[in-house]
């Protein structure tokens, strides 16, 4: 048995915390079984990766998309 | 007693982070990783930790580099794993599985199972200056037991609670490094209602004691941080209080609890 490594000797996480409306919440919890997400962590961090995935794919969506929200 | 499969691995996952939300986590990243490569879950409670133990030596010790925000990534950064003494104790003394079954699960062994343990158990002895412990608990007797179990290992008992409100004030008003907690209270509020009135003016790792495992690790998102079911071992309660005295906390950004490793 190994896992020793580890690319450094200590922890590297750190616990976020978020406030969501409990709709969002349904959203995102939709969102991680249609999806099969791991955990809800795991699905945020998934919507996170893809968020800023397609900020650098398409900025010109993602300022569309920005400008609804804070519009909303 | 025995707690259901997959419920086992997140009472070891949480017993190894001392961290409810980072243990949970951290099964769900392994097994997720395990299943997507079409590793098949073991039919035994044992074959199960083995896969589980082996999918997260595999990932921590991959050099190829994780992607942002990927279970991986996660699993890395956690750190390495403990050290077989400590893994040795955890899954004998906390999760109860046999020597034959501890010695499959981490098969090759550094040492032998007897010399680990013994090792893995002195850290329960281990002087760790003025550590302080609440106990929430209805029966008398019992509350009374953890307290001699708790002051044999050098753990002053800074205070004792029979209600879930009870605990709930004297947890702030007494901020003590570990609370020992029944599951079932009074038979209206839980543990559980003691730990979430509490948890946000004092985050300290929470033991519950409980002899209905499987009406407490049912995946729920409030379940409790760190179980032992009852009739329990003395060693497991010395086992898990010493462990989570020993494993800082995880930081909330937010607030200001320190992350770290197991000193």
């Amino acid at each position: 048995m190994k896992g020793e490594k580890a690319s450094t000797s200590e922890k590297r996480v750190e616990k976020l915390q978020i406030m969501v409306a409990d709709s969002e919440l349904g959203m995102i919890d939709d969102w991680r079984f249609e999806n099969r997400a791991a955990s809800r962590s795991a699905a945020i961090r998934s919507l996170i990766y893809l968020g800023l995935e397609l900020s650098k794919s398409d900025p010109e969506k993602v300022s569309k998309l920005l400008d609804q929200l804070d519009r909303a | 007693m025995f707690l259901p499969v997959s419920a086992s691995i997140r009472q070891f996952a949480r017993a190894v982070t001392a961290d409810r939300m980072a243990g949970d986590e951290l099964a769900s990243a392994v097994m997720a990783e395990a299943t997507r490569e079409g590793r098949a879950a073991g039919a035994t409670r044992a074959e199960l930790f083995r896969e589980f133990i082996l999918k997260w030596c595999e990932i921590v010790d991959s050099d190829a580099p994780a992607r942002p925000f990927s279970n991986v990534e996660y699993v890395k950064s956690l750190g390495p794993l403990p050290p077989q003494s400590r893994l040795v104790l955890l899954l004998s003394d906390i999760c109860g599985l046999s020597q034959r079954d501890v010695e499959f699960v981490l098969a090759p062994l550094d040492k032998p199972f007897e010399e680990l343990l013994a090792e893995g158990r002195s850290v329960v002895k281990a002087n760790r200056g003025e550590r302080t412990a609440l106990i929430v608990e209805d029966e008398p007797l019992i509350a009374a037991d953890l307290k001699d179990v708790l002051e044999s290992m050098g753990v002053k008992v800074v205070g004792q609670a029979r209600t879930a409100e009870q605990g709930a004030r004297e947890a702030v008003k007494k901020m003590p490094d570990v609370v020992l907690a029944d599951y079932n209270l009074d038979g209206q509020k839980t543990g559980v209602d003691a730990v979430v009135a509490f948890h946000e003016r004092h985050d300290c790792p929470v033991i519950f004691i409980t002899g209905y495992p499987d009406d407490v690790l049912r995946g729920e998102d409030v379940e409790p941080d760190f179980v032992i079911v009852k009739p329990y071992r003395p060693e497991a309660v010395q086992a898990a209080v010493a462990h989570c005295l020993d494993t800082m906390r995880f930081t909330t950004i937010d607030g200001d609890i320190a992350n770290g490793d197991v000193q």
